[in-house]
């Protein structure tokens, strides 16, 4: 494993990273940066309310993450309760 | 040539980030003729804390913590700046990054200045409780120089909106009950139902994308026929290209942690998105080719939108770049060898410090919806942050006209201006 200083140090992404090979300085911010810490990398500001919304859906699906790629709303009408919602 | 770029072109090749801030710091403080005296009072931190604290483990022994607030400057607004949590952590570290949010802010025209903050600690070896008691109690021992008007901390490296609560709701036991409602803007970043802003999620690309759309106006070029390669895909890759998307640009290229995909065709963002966040990265995405780093960096397309880490521009890969302009989402992502480069092949830069303003700027809004008790509607918050973005755009369009120089230098000099006009204004006590 390469180690390296900075972010780098601690990330749980290090040893297959495809930018580190090119990188010789320690690393003080990096969008794709994770420490594996539950805590920290499972919790989003996200709500549904602050999403980008999709003009050709209605309902959940508008801003739900699995739109394009749902098998439950086969028929497209607007759905306001779905457990698979994220 | 000009002294700092001197030495841009005589000092070796390794060089941190905060090394090229300061050398940009005195390329563009050089040219503009920057006051001497107030070069002074700008080259140094205004408060450094450190704070020794105990906290108790799981395991009901205690562990001490050492943790840092460092102050830059407080001319434009309170200090502003966000908090990590890193066992690499050190004051040269944090020192440097304040000072950046002074630039930062100033650059955009809101009343904050400069500071960072964070606590040497691995979160990974730590349960979630023992974290919310480290962080409340770095919010305790922080005490009073923190405070809504005062000091405003925020997310950073392994920080979230989680740790924003907790600090707010220790910062609100510390003042007087009826005051707490008054207090809720001490921290930004804060989950959306504990005063939150809509739009912060999207914040950093939305405003990637604006500065994109007024650079297009300019080259009277049209978007709808763009292609784009984006490197890093998180959070800021990801919403620049759904939102560069809407406006009928056609995304080519991305690389991530995980590799690098081509498809001449198209990649869709906003299904790519969804692979990622199932998969952990781009390598394996369907309907693409996989590319190495130097085909990818290669790659003929109109816009590249760097927006993972620093020094991915360098002397080495600039040549390569096939692109008319560089919009940089990441900070420090290109170096100063890497800026030569690119001014000398005509492929236009949209420095970080005002590209990646988008954060900043929502950060302020909440601030102020908070001060004010309101809730501002999405569009609101997209409305507003347009209309901050394309006049610190224009300033430093016009800044670098009036200066001959390039876009990251003039975005200094719009900061350096601000900073200096308030200070001739004031005057210095006593």
């Amino acid at each position: 494993m390469n180690k390296k200083k900075g972010l780098c140090s601690t990330c749980i992404r290090q040893e297959d990273c495809s930018y580190i090979k090119y990188t010789s300085e320690a690393i003080h911010f990096c969008e794709e940066f994770s420490s594996g810490c539950k805590g920290i990398d499972g919790f989003s500001t996200k709500s549904a309310s602050n999403d980008y919304a999709d003009e050709e859906y209605e309902g959940l699906c508008r801003n739900c993450e699995y739109k394009s790629s749902c098998n439950i709303n086969k028929n497209g009408m607007p759905i306001w309760h779905c457990e698979e919602y994220i | 040539m000009v002294k700092a770029e001197k030495e841009i072109s005589s000092r070796t090749k390794k060089r941190s980030v905060y090394d090229s801030v300061r050398l940009q710091f005195d390329k563009a403080a050089d040219l503009m003729n920057l006051d001497s005296n107030i070069r002074k009072i700008l080259s140094h931190t205004q408060n450094e804390i450190v704070v020794h604290f105990p906290v108790k483990m799981d395991n009901g022994k205690i562990e001490m913590f050492t943790g840092y607030r460092v102050q830059h400057n407080n001319v434009l607004g309170p200090y502003k700046g966000g908090l990590r949590f890193h066992p690499d952590v050190d004051i040269d570290e944090i020192r440097a990054l304040a000072t950046w949010m002074t630039w930062k802010s100033a650059i955009v025209d809101i009343p904050f200045g400069g500071a960072k903050g964070g606590i040497q600690i691995d979160p990974s070896k730590y349960s979630i409780s023992e974290l919310e008691r480290i962080s409340r109690r770095f919010a305790f021992a922080l005490g009073n120089n923190i405070g809504p008007e005062y000091d405003i901390p925020a997310p950073d490296v392994n920080t979230n909106a989680q740790i924003m609560a907790w600090i707010l709701d220790t910062y609100l036991s510390m003042v007087p009950a009826n005051e707490r409602q008054r207090c809720i803007h001490v921290v930004t970043g804060k989950p959306i139902e504990s005063g939150g802003s809509q739009g912060r999620e999207k914040a950093t690309g939305q405003g990637v994308v604006y500065c994109i759309e007024e650079w297009a106006k300019d080259k009277n070029f049209d978007l709808s026929k763009a292609t784009y390669i984006v490197q890093g895909f998180g959070n800021v890759g990801s919403w620049a290209s759904k939102l560069l998307k809407l406006k009928g640009s056609r995304l080519i290229a991305v690389q991530d942690v995980t590799g690098a995909i081509f498809n001449e065709h198209g990649i869709d963002p906003d299904d790519l998105a969804i692979f990622v966040q199932k998969n952990g990265g781009v390598k394996g995405y369907p309907n693409s080719k996989v590319i190495d780093f130097e085909t990818f960096i290669s790659t003929k397309a109109d816009i590249f939108i760097p927006a993972a880490l620093e020094n991915q521009i360098t002397d080495e890969t600039a040549p390569l770049l096939n692109v008319k302009m560089v919009a940089e989402g990441a900070n420090g992502p290109t170096t100063p060898e890497g800026d030569l480069i690119l001014a000398k092949r005509g492929i236009d830069v949209i420095p970080d410090i005002l590209c990646n303003a988008g954060g900043v700027i929502v950060s302020y809004f909440e601030w102020l919806q908070n001060k004010r008790s309101e809730y501002w509607e999405l569009e609101e918050v997209d409305c507003k942050l347009r209309k901050k973005i394309i006049p610190a755009y224009k300033k430093v369009r016009e800044t670098a006209n009036e200066y001959n120089t390039d876009w990251r230098t003039a975005a200094y000099i719009v900061a350096l201006r601000r900073l200096e006009k308030v200070y001739q204004e004031r005057g210095i006590f006593p």
